[in-house]
């Protein structure tokens, strides 16, 4: 029943991290009075995309091939690592959150490794600035959950969850405030959203993750699409689980299963919404400037973890 | 003598709140924008003199917030606002550091006043320790913004986070001083502003700008 809650957890965060990716998509087009994509949508440019022929370049190495499926199932695993709906998470046992960290690393370097494969220059470029921004972000990251992990003295993800959750709310603001600041901001440069990256764009100078995937088509381009939607609904699940209080949830009746849904949908779509939010009112940085944003981030970390050493230690 | 439990964590928030205000007015590139970031830290630091008030039944100190709010979150960036009007300069604000260097420099400054006040037993205050590192933090952090901006205006700003870290480590340690001290510390302070208004236009007319290298020429 246990392996079965969270094999049934894993495969719901695969089927619904197309539609998290959907719902900024609406947003973002009724907010410019458009009508946007159906939901149906999202899947069937998937499908569609699993059906075709794949083009590929005959200078292609090895890489090219095994990329978008070393991606793809470090993304997966990542995301089988993570508390998510309520169910214990089926690779928990795998590691704490630096393993966590570095698969999602590992799909990262196999992705700009990838870009170079083929020798076209916008691939060069892409996965250029995709390392410069990630060396900046890791560490922004990893400082934000050594800050949470210090406070809930354990390393493994879902017991920070927990613990966090357990929190009084009150006492905890003053940290939790800065490291969702800063992992606010992590998840939008890693999911490539607006203030980074514009994931809607296919203009050669302003474009990184796209710039990166260009030779891709069919299957393989389907599985980079829905690995980058899942490292989304990723970093989202992280946030809810991290910094919105809720009571603890079980998966071990139906009815309780449906109430750790529910509030594990409203968390996270409101998250979504808040992500939307920005990307609604913000124009895309320069890319000379994102480090500007990110070294926020790193402040904010530094900020969280500071002020729990300081804060009511000497009384 | 003190309050109900749910203040002090709530003024920890708010105490960590002013530490990201201050990184906020080193790192914002825009005039306008450090200005309404000194009038949100001061606000913060009325809302911090105002629990500190509450906290320990000392009613006198509400003044001293009343004060802190009316003066420095309105009347001071109101007179900066009709400064840079006046004088028609340029919005951004330039500096040494790039925006990273400088949250590094920062961030570091806030560690060392941490570390270093941490250790400094002789101070027994009231109110728990942190509010000491952190208007000690707030005012390395003037200091540094002082030494690294281009303009004399920028400057000004860094010399009123002082002020402000200075108040922050008076109120919080010795509830402030007397009160008709404080009125003329906040005297002092309005009067400091509009000086150092005069002064910049002085700066202005006499150099023809207000770049604080060109100052460096008057040497021999």
């Amino acid at each position: 029943m246990n392996l079965a809650g969270s094999l049934l957890q894993g495969l719901v965060l695969l089927a619904v991290a197309p539609a998290s990716g959907w719902f900024i998509k609406k947003m973002k087009a009724a907010s410019q009075n458009r009508r946007g994509p159906s939901l149906v949508q999202a899947y069937a440019d998937l499908g569609k995309l699993f059906r075709k022929n794949m083009v590929i370049s005959d200078q292609a190495s090895w890489i090219f091939h095994a990329m978008p499926i070393v991606l793809f199932c470090s993304t997966v695993i990542a995301a089988w690592m993570i508390p998510a709906i309520g169910a214990e998470p089926l690779f928990g046992f795998l590691g704490d959150l630096v393993v966590f960290v570095y698969f999602l690393a590992l799909g990262k370097f196999f992705l700009a490794l990838a870009a170079l494969d083929t020798g076209t220059t916008f691939g060069g470029m892409g996965s250029s600035r995709e390392m410069t921004l990630g060396s900046l972000a890791e560490p922004a990251f990893l400082l934000t959950l050594f800050a949470l992990a210090y406070r809930t003295q354990t390393l493994s993800l879902s017991g920070m969850a927990s613990r966090l959750s357990a929190e009084a709310p009150l006492d905890g603001l003053y940290f939790m405030v800065p490291a969702f600041g800063a992992m606010l901001i992590v998840a939008i440069a890693e999911s490539g959203r607006i203030p980074v990256d514009n994931p809607s764009t296919h203009l050669e100078l302003t474009m990184i993750h796209e710039a990166m995937v260009l030779e891709y088509s069919g299957p393989y381009l389907a599985l980079i699409e829905w690995a980058h939607q899942i490292k989304q609904l990723i970093f989202l699940t992280l946030l809810a689980n991290f910094f919105i209080p809720s009571p603890a949830l079980s998966v071990a009746s139906p009815a309780a299963a449906l109430l750790a849904v529910l509030i594990f949908a409203a968390k996270v779509l409101s998250l979504a919404l808040l992500v939307g939010w920005i990307e609604i009112h913000c124009a895309k940085l320069r890319l000379f400037r994102v480090p500007d944003l990110l070294g926020v981030a790193y402040a904010l970390a530094i900020l969280s973890m500071l002020g729990q050493l300081m804060m009511g230690s000497w009384q | 003598m003190t309050g109900a439990a749910w203040m002090l964590p709530a003024l920890h928030f708010v105490a960590m709140l002013l530490l990201v205000t201050s990184l906020a007015l080193i790192v914002s590139p825009q005039l306008f924008a450090c200005i309404r970031f000194y009038a949100l830290h001061s606000f913060l630091l009325a809302l911090i003199t105002t629990g500190t008030a509450l906290y320990h039944r000392v009613p006198h100190v509400l003044i001293a917030a009343v004060l802190t709010l009316v003066l420095k979150t309105i009347v001071i960036p109101q007179i900066f606002y009709r400064m840079i009007r006046r004088l028609g300069i340029r919005r951004d604000v330039e500096t040494y550091l790039n925006i990273p260097l400088s949250l590094i420099f920062s961030t570091l400054l806030v560690f060392i006043s941490f570390y270093g006040v941490g250790n400094l037993r002789a101070i027994k205050p009231p109110l728990s320790q942190e509010f000491v590192s952190i208007a000690v933090a707030t005012l390395f952090l003037g200091m540094f913004m002082m030494t690294t901006r281009k303009k004399a205006l920028t400057q000004v700003l860094g010399l009123l986070l002082i002020e402000n870290g200075l108040f922050l480590l008076g109120v919080t340690t010795t509830f402030g001083m007397p009160l008709l001290v404080e009125i003329g510390i906040f005297f002092d302070v309005l009067v400091g502003a509009i000086i150092m208004g005069v002064f910049v236009f002085k700066i202005r007319g006499a150099f023809e700008g207000l770049d604080m290298d060109q100052l460096t020429m008057l040497k021999g």
